[in-house]
């Protein structure tokens, strides 16, 4: 419950009193396939701290989803380690410190929109009446609470996407991972749950990991971007984004919005 | 929605418009055909001759049916149930999945028309080794239909499952078993028909001197034609009834899959 009362106030990362709640440790990865080994990840280290938004940005294949993976237990890194909270990945994910939001929905075709949101918690041995109780609030957050005897194919993939973000809500997972949330959706759909995405964050207090291919969304969302490069995948740079909080559309039309759009810019095509 | 709700009894009876005009214009070129050539019913009767004998035949109603279906409904469920069983097994553990898939496959070839007279030999001349037989044709669509079901889940759902930290338990019966169900349904439907001609064929190689199969070989060298297709017809029956009651249960279990929802 202390979750959802946190306040945001830009954490800094290298503020000490902030408890770190992702602590990267010289995460490598390599993939063998085929006798062929390929470097997805190297050497990456990287703290997150809690409540702290975060985005990946970088060119296709520098591991970005890799390193998402390696974050949520889903992958073992070859070398290196991941700490949640001061726990292991593994022993993170046991404790459902996590909520995935993929590229595509993911959703359940033989199950309703409110039963698909309810399902983490089915498994999770939630009582029945608490899991409507909590579903109705959710879809109520992600403006869906007219859909929720519909089945996700009758909804456009705007509207499938919040429904994926309202499930991995649900149980309310400390740590958000977002994998391209938003990339398959119009410049419109995405601005507007880009909005959606950061009341419900200040709401909540969750730590997101956000992965994304585009700059201003990174820019617009996140207290850091790390940019990062292909073969070997590894960080390039840490930009700082001292946008003032809460940000609402206009600070689109900042010239700091857009001086930070250019430095991420300058920093990715570095190489 | 309520448009496509309101529309869907017209679009069902539809549905069958064609078929049925289908169906009458085939038997009216049967009946004119055979009236119009001569056609000795020893050759081949008339549709109306047959309409006419089918409720004559007291054997087809006292027994011929009954000893058809009581042969042909377990070795149904016993074979698809265990194919279902095994495709479980073997999604579960790879192990298994590599010793036993090519053997249900070799199921699949093994000539069933020269396996009944051995299956009376090992089961007897009743029911149970007819029942045998269909049940080894069924297996081999189910395992291989349920098998693709069961693995056709999205790589994605289930690392979500995962990051649920769901057991093996739950992430079967809430991901792959829904995912299996179109998969398998198919396999049923293509099991029923199977079921009804193992049945029949094993009916053919002796005892019990009853069922549809029996009667047809039996009605057929004595040239009295017009019984042996009054029984084909009464199986083909059986076998219609059958799929319509598979697809009536495949709409209520997987109504929500892609081939259900209309495009009104
Ligand atoms: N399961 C796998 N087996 C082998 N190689 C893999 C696997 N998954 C990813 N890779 C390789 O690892 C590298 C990083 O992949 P990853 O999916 O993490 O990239 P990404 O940054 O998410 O790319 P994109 O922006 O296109 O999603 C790529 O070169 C990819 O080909
Ligand atoms: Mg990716």
């Amino acid at each position: 419950m202390s979750a959802l009362t946190h306040q945001h106030d830009a954490p800094q990362p290298e503020d000490q009193s902030l408890a770190i709640a992702i602590g990267i440790r010289g995460v490598s990865m390599v993939y063998t396939t085929r006798g062929e080994r390929l470097n997805a990840l190297t050497n990456i280290t990287l703290d997150i701290a809690e409540g702290e938004f975060v985005s990946l940005i970088g060119p296709s294949g520098c591991g970005k989803s890799t390193l998402l993976r390696v974050i949520a237990d889903l992958l073992q890194p070859s070398t290196g380690r991941v700490e949640v909270h001061g726990k292991s990945a593994d022993v993170a994910r046991r404790e459902r410190n996590y909520g995935m939001v993929f590229q595509s929905p993911v959703l359940y075709d033989w199950r309703t929109v409110e039963r698909n949101v309810q399902l983490p918690l089915e498994i999770m041995k939630v009582s029945k009446r608490e899991r409507a109780e909590r579903c109705a609030e959710l879809l109520e957050l992600v403006g869906l609470q007219d859909f929720a005897k519909r089945y996700p194919w009758q909804l456009s993939g705007g509207m499938q996407q919040r429904v994926a973000i309202a499930r991995a809500l649900s149980f309310r997972p400390s740590i958000l991972l977002m994998d391209e949330p938003f990339g398959a959706l119009d410049e419109m759909t995405r601005e507007r749950l880009n909005l959606e995405l950061l009341s419900i964050w200040s709401r909540t207090g969750t730590t997101v990991v956000f992965v994304t291919h585009s700059i201003p969304e990174a820019v617009f969302l996140s207290d850091r971007i790390v940019v990062m490069t292909p073969r070997p995948g590894r960080i390039e740079h840490i930009v700082e984004v001292d946008l003032p909080r809460p940000r609402g559309a206009e600070i689109r039309e900042d010239e700091r919005f857009f001086r930070l759009i250019a430095e991420v810019r300058s920093r990715l095509y570095e190489h | 929605m309520s448009a496509g709700n309101t529309a869907r009894p017209l679009r069902v009876t539809l549905q069958f418009v064609p078929p049925a005009i289908v169906f009458v214009l085939l038997l009216a070129v049967w009946e004119l055909g055979v009236r119009f050539f001569n056609i000795p019913y020893v050759t081949l009767p008339a549709p109306s001759r047959i309409l006419h004998t089918i409720p004559t035949i007291d054997e087809l109603w006292s027994d011929a049916y009954y000893t058809t279906v009581e042969e042909a409904l377990p070795g149904f469920l016993l074979g698809s149930g265990i194919g279902f069983l095994v495709a479980v097994l073997a999604t579960r553990w790879t192990f298994f999945a590599r010793g036993i898939l090519p053997y249900a496959a070799v199921t699949n070839s093994i000539p069933i028309i020269g396996m009944a007279p051995i299956s009376v030999a090992l089961f007897g001349a009743e029911w149970q080794s007819k029942a045998v037989i269909v049940a080894i044709l069924t297996f081999f669509p189910m395992v291989l239909n349920a098998y693709r079901g069961l693995n056709s889940v999205d790589p994605l759902s289930l690392q979500l499952m995962r990051s649920y930290a769901a057991n093996g338990w739950e992430t079967f019966l809430q991901l792959r078993l829904p995912a299996s169900l179109p998969f398998v349904f198919n396999a049923l439907k293509i099991n029923t028909t199977l079921a009804m001609i193992g049945a029949i064929v094993a009916e053919y190689f002796g005892g019990p001197f009853a069922g549809l199969g029996y009667y047809i070989n039996n009605e057929a060298p004595e040239l009295a034609m017009d019984k042996a297709w009054s029984a084909v017809v009464v199986a083909c029956g059986i076998g219609i009834g059958a799929y319509l009651i598979v697809v009536i249960l495949e709409r209520i279990f997987t109504s929500w899959h892609v081939s259900y929802r209309g495009d009104g």
